[in-house]
C-alpha cells in the first residue's frame, strides 16, 4: 500500500514537470510564437483569408488585466514551403488599456504568402 | 466485353478533353479597283513628187474607264493571331481553305463558306474583316534641333466574330487594332530617308494577334478557369474565404 501511494506520489510529481502539449496545427495558439515574456494579454480567435490576392489576418487580443499593457509584436510571413517571404518586420508596441479588447489587422506584404506566425513579448 | 467498355469509356473521355478546333481566316476585304485606259494613235502619210502629190493622216483615240470590286483576303496578319490562339492553349488549330480569286461566291458570306465545306473539321472559325488599313508617313520638325523625325506607321483594324459551325452561334465578337511605326531621326544632310516598312508590318500584325488573344480570353473567360468564376485580371492567387481559427 505504501509502495502504492509513493508510486502515485511519483507520477503526479512527474506530469507536473511535463512540457504542456504543442498546440494543434491549425489552431489560434499554433500561429502565435512566444518571444520571452507573454503576460496579462490573452489571443482569441484569428481570421485568416485571401484577399484581392493578399494573405490577410486579423488577430483579437484582450488585456484581461485591471491594468495598462503595453506589448510588442510582428508578423513572420511564410510562403507555402513554411519558409520566410519578403522582409522581416520591425517590431511595433501596442498599448491596451485595462480589460481592453481589440483586434490586430495585418496584410501580407507579398502575395506569395501562404502563413503566417505573429510574435509577441510583454516588457 | 468489360475491356470494350472500358476502351470506349475511355475514347469518350479523351473525346471530351481535347481542345476545340479551330479555324482562323484571313482578314477578308473588298476592294474598288478601277482602270483607266486612253489611247491614242497618229499617223501621218505624205507623198510629193513633182507632179502628184498625196497626203493622208489618221489620228484615233480609245478611252475606257472600268472599275470593279474585287473581294479577297489579306494574308499577312493572320499568322500571330494564331499564334497566340496556340499559346492561350485553348483550341486546337485547323487549316481552312483560303478565299482565292477561283472561289466563287461572296467572302464575306460565312455560312455558305462553312456548308461548302471550306472550314473541314472545325467546331469554331474565326471569321475576320477588314475595317480599315492605313499607312501614315509624317516628317515632323523637333523644335530647337536641325533634325526631323520621319515616322512611318500602319494601323490596322478588323472585326472579328468566332462562329460555332453547327449551330451558327456567335461565341465571341470583337473589333481588334494593330499599330506598329518606324521612327528615324533626320538631318537637313540626309540624302534619303527610308523607313523600315516590313518592320511596321510584322509590329501590326503582333499587336494584333496579341489584341485577338486579350479580347478572346475576356469574352470566353481565359485558360482553364471554371465558367462560374470571374477571369484573373492578373497573377496574384485567387481569394480565399476567411477562416476562424481558434
Amino acid at each position: 500500500m505504501r509502495h502504492f501511494i509513493l508510486g502515485a506520489l511519483a507520477l503526479v510529481l512527474l506530469a507536473g514537470c511535463a512540457t504542456p502539449p504543442p498546440p494543434e496545427p491549425g489552431s489560434a495558439a499554433s500561429k502565435i510564437v512566444v518571444m520571452g515574456k507573454f503576460k496579462g494579454i490573452a489571443v482569441g480567435a484569428i481570421r485568416v483569408a485571401r484577399e484581392n490576392g493578399f494573405l490577410t489576418a486579423k488577430v483579437q487580443l484582450s488585456n484581461i488585466t485591471s491594468s495598462n499593457q503595453t506589448m510588442y509584436y510582428r508578423f513572420a510571413w511564410l510562403g507555402a514551403d513554411g519558409f520566410p517571404v519578403g522582409d522581416e518586420e520591425t517590431w511595433k508596441v501596442l498599448s491596451l488599456y485595462a480589460n481592453q479588447a481589440t483586434f490586430l489587422p495585418a496584410i501580407a506584404n507579398l502575395p506569395q504568402a501562404a502563413d503566417f506566425r505573429l510574435e509577441v513579448k510583454t516588457p | 466485353m468489360r475491356a470494350w467498355i472500358g476502351m470506349i469509356g475511355l475514347l469518350c473521355a479523351f473525346g471530351a478533353s481535347a481542345a476545340p478546333k479551330i479555324a482562323v481566316t484571313d482578314l477578308a476585304y473588298e476592294a474598288r479597283v478601277e482602270e483607266y485606259i486612253h489611247q491614242v494613235s497618229a499617223s501621218n502619210n505624205f507623198q510629193a513628187s513633182s507632179h502628184h502629190a498625196s497626203g493622208a493622216s489618221n489620228y484615233s483615240e480609245y478611252e475606257s474607264r472600268t472599275s470593279y470590286i474585287e473581294q479577297t483576303e489579306l494574308r499577312k496578319f493572320s499568322g500571330d493571331i494564331k499564334g497566340e490562339i496556340l499559346k492561350s492553349r485553348q483550341f486546337q488549330l485547323v487549316q481552312g481553305t483560303p478565299y482565292t480569286a477561283d472561289a466563287k461566291g461572296d467572302v464575306y458570306d460565312v455560312i455558305k463558306r462553312i456548308k461548302a465545306g471550306n472550314f473541314k473539321g472545325a467546331d469554331y472559325v474565326l471569321f475576320g474583316t477588314l475595317s480599315d488599313i492605313d499607312f501614315t508617313q509624317d516628317i515632323n520638325a523637333l523644335d530647337h534641333t536641325n533634325s526631323y523625325s520621319a515616322v512611318l506607321g500602319l494601323t490596322l483594324v478588323a472585326d472579328f466574330s468566332l462562329i460555332n459551325t453547327r449551330t451558327y452561334e456567335i461565341t465571341s465578337a470583337f473589333t481588334a487594332m494593330g499599330e506598329g511605326q518606324d521612327t528615324k531621326l533626320v538631318n537637313s544632310r540626309d540624302v534619303r530617308v527610308s523607313l523600315n516598312r516590313p518592320r511596321v508590318v510584322k509590329e501590326v500584325s503582333k499587336a494584333l494577334g496579341a489584341d485577338v488573344a486579350r479580347q478572346l480570353a475576356e469574352q470566353l473567360g481565359g485558360g482553364y478557369q471554371d465558367p462560374g468564376q470571374p477571369p484573373l485580371r492578373n497573377n496574384l492567387p485567387r481569394d480565399e474565404a476567411p477562416k476562424i481559427l481558434r
